[in-house]
């Protein structure tokens, strides 16, 4: 009597403990949790959207660089990163958003930092190897906001939940960037 | 009662007509005259306001090691060369020294590109730095084997041997030829570019207006002003030039005084109401400056001349003086603009910025050499090479005061401490033993940097994008993030935040990974030693039961 008892019991730990494993067993302090899923997207975080487009190039290609013309670097759609959705930390600017994405894709980009020009902000030099003047004098990165160019450095800009961030290469100092080609998500 | 009042109002008037303007009513504007101390007070606003934003003290030398981070870089060099300019001893030695240091990393990093790919205006900037502190750009970097005239002016080609001055559009013509002329350079004969070639490039790009522009047909009056900058070495020369304009494709024969002569009549019908310029439709501080060092550079008295004096809307004269100094504020910095552009909040009302600062610094550098005859602003000729003096006690307690394992903190005095005994001319006991102590200093800071940039370039190539990250990887990581501990508190600043993030949250998932897998097993094992203990004791009891049975029947 009182042995089938333990047996039962016996049975049960053991079950359990088969439903542990099966569960998993990823023991995380909530420190360790939040440091690895920071940038998890669920359905309370504030996100924000990124792309990075080098279509100008493809209208001015005999203005590039020999060197660069190659589809890994300008594609042929000129999409080098296409819109994606990013986690939105508390006091994220525009540059920090494109640290961010730029590493995870694993996508070349190279940046002087807030101490090393007048503006007060980092300033991106090249992103997959496009750089200032790779197109022409009046080459290089902006970017624009909800559709918005706005006029200071990408470190001051700070981005708020549902924002669209475009990364765009201009050849003719954003001259060429048609304003109509944004759409809004929201 | 009337009468009085009206007398009283009269009084009153001409009371506020006189406070507000108390030199100018019955002067005339001959002696109405900017003063030399009262241009070098507004330089002393501009420094002492320069010393707060880099955290300097106001009695100790601007170029601190927070500047000496930006050397050889758009937000560091002007400052420098404005001091030297204006005459005034900072730490230009120490800029020097660190400077150097850069410009040879960059080169060594990069051998093909050097300083950069495409522009040129890097190697002009730093010449001028360099040249300003006291050295020779043609013997830049450490062995003073760089030649940064050559190789950022008359040999600035690509790898296919295509000239590249100008790939950045005309900023790199024209400070081509400021960098060229600012120690009267030589040409060689078969460089690829000639002083000839150069003038004849910004020639080229002339509009019809008179003035020059970035792009487009509109002139932009900094451009413009820069561009009279690099003529006036030119100016008194007769010499014409034939070639075809891009702009209008019409043939033109011109002498760079005629270019420059029209230039002037565009700034002079651009100059606004109140003696500032306009650019990108905002008036502003850096553009009167710039028209400012223009007219000082061709020995015209930016004050005087009639061209540049125009009536106020308070119907007062106004001079590029006026123009520049209505961007002073409080704090003795300028501002760019006093404009509020709904576009750009950084850009407030009468706040100070670093680029209207430094700009109207060497402005004012370029107005008292012009008053007091000098050689003009960027025609450094007239300076004098860098003479280092004596290795002081003080030196030498500095250079024992470096620990044993130096930190990057400590790159600014090293390289300084060297150069200075590398130049010195006294003899003292243990020089050598003060040489072997700064040399391998400098030689830990170096491998301290290059194991940084190094931990850097891993953690991007090898840890991203980091979901993917397991426990094979888990020596990577721990490498990595050993050789970061090791790193010291300072050095550790050298990391972009993103590269230590990334790292620790890579070394947590691989932690918790490992804490996960030996965990499993330890369940794993008590959930087979419980069943193993389970049927062991099912069995015994199954015996036992066997046996009782037994036992029952045999009775």
């Amino acid at each position: 009597m009182k042995g089938w008892k333990k047996d039962l019991i016996a049975l049960a730990v053991v079950a359990f403990l088969i439903a542990l494993l099966c569960v998993g067993t990823k023991f995380q302090s909530v420190d360790d949790y939040y440091l690895t899923h920071i940038d998890d997207i669920t359905p309370e975080s504030e996100t924000v959207f990124l792309s990075i487009e080098c279509k100008t190039v493809l209208n001015n290609y005999d203005d590039l660089d020999e060197a660069l013309k190659e589809e890994k670097y300008v594609p042929k759609d000129g999409v080098i990163l296409p819109r994606t959705e990013y986690v939105l930390r508390n006091g994220d600017t525009v540059f920090d958003i494109l640290d961010r994405a730029v590493r995870y894709n694993k996508i070349q980009m190279e940046y002087r930092g807030a101490s090393e020009n007048a503006y007060g902000s980092a300033y991106i030099r090249g992103i997959n190897f496009l750089y200032e003047f790779s197109c022409g004098p009046l080459s290089g990165w902006t970017y624009r906001v909800n559709g918005e160019f706005p006029n200071y450095g990408c470190s001051k800009y700070r981005l708020s939940d549902g924002d669209v961030v475009e990364w765009l290469y201009t050849c003719d100092l954003g001259r060429d960037l048609d304003m109509d080609m944004y759409e809004s998500v929201r | 009662m009337k009468k009085t009042c009206g007398t009283v109002l009269f009084l009153l008037v001409l009371c506020v007509a006189f406070l507000s303007a108390p030199f100018r009513l019955g002067v005339s504007a001959a002696e109405n005259r900017v003063t030399e101390e009262e241009v070098m007070s507004v330089a002393r606003g501009i420094i002492s306001w320069k010393k707060q934003d880099v955290g300097a003290t106001e009695n100790g030398f601007l170029i601190n090691d927070t500047l000496l981070s930006s050397a050889g870089s758009t937000a560091g060099d002007w400052y420098p060369i404005a001091l030297a300019r204006l005459g005034i001893a900072d730490n230009q030695s120490g800029y020097l020294a660190v400077i150097n240091d850069n410009v040879q990393k960059r080169y060594d990093k990069n051998p093909t590109e050097k300083l950069d790919r495409y522009k040129s205006t890097e190697w002009h900037r730093i010449s001028l730095a360099v040249l300003a502190c006291g050295g020779n750009p043609r013997k830049a970097g450490e062995n003073g084997t760089i030649d940064l005239i050559a190789d950022g002016v008359y040999n600035r080609v690509d790898e296919n041997g295509n000239g590249i001055l100008g790939r950045q559009g005309i900023n790199g013509f024209i400070w081509g030829l400021i960098a060229l002329d600012s120690g009267g350079y030589e040409v060689p004969a078969d460089a690829y570019y000639s002083r000839e070639s150069i003038i004849t490039a910004i020639l080229e790009l002339q509009l019809a207006d008179g003035g020059w522009a970035l792009s487009g047909n509109i002139s932009d009056p900094d451009i413009t002003a820069m561009a009279v900058q690099a003529f006036a070495p030119y100016y008194n020369d007769a010499a014409e030039y034939e070639y075809v304009n891009r702009k209008t494709s019409v043939p033109e024969k011109k002498s760079v005084r005629a270019a420059a002569d029209e230039a002037l009549g565009f700034l002079s019908a651009a100059q606004t109401a109140d003696g500032d310029y306009l650019s990108w439709g905002i008036q502003n501080c850096e553009s009167t400056a710039q028209v400012t060092v223009a007219l000082c550079s061709l020995g015209i008295d930016p004050f005087a001349d009639d061209r540049f004096i125009k009536t106020g809307a308070d119907g007062m004269r106004k001079t590029l003086w006026d123009g520049l100094i209505k961007y002073r504020t409080e704090s003795g910095g300028f501002a760019h603009s006093f404009v509020n552009d709904a576009d750009n909040p950084t850009a407030v009302a009468g706040k100070p910025n670093s680029m209207a600062s430094e700009q109207t610094l060497y402005t004012l550098a370029a107005i008292v050499r012009f008053m007091h005859g000098e050689n003009s602003l960027y025609d450094m000729r007239d300076v004098v090479l860098q003479a280092w003096g004596e290795f002081t006690d003080e030196d030498i307690a500095a250079a024992l005061a470096i620990p044993e394992n130096p930190t990057s903190a400590y790159r600014a005095v090293v390289l300084r401490l060297l150069e200075k005994l590398n130049g010195s001319t006294n003899d003292f006991g243990n020089s050598g033993v003060i040489a072997e102590k700064l040399e391998s200093a400098k030689r830990a800071i170096d491998a301290v940097l290059a194991e940084a940039e190094s931990i850097k370039a891993e953690i991007k190539q090898k840890l991203y994008p980091f979901d993917k990250v397991s426990l094979s990887d888990r020596k990577t990581v721990y490498d990595l993030y050993n050789r970061y501990s090791a790193l010291s508190d300072y050095d550790k600043t050298l990391l972009d935040p993103s590269d230590a993030e990334g790292l620790l949250g890579c070394k947590t998932r691989v932690d918790n990974a490992l804490t996960a897998v030996i965990v499993s097993a330890c369940v794993a094992a008590a959930a087979v030693g419980v069943s193993v203990a389970t049927v062991i004791g099912i069995k015994r009891r199954r015996r036992q039961k066997r046996g009782r049975f037994m036992t029952e029947s045999d009775e």
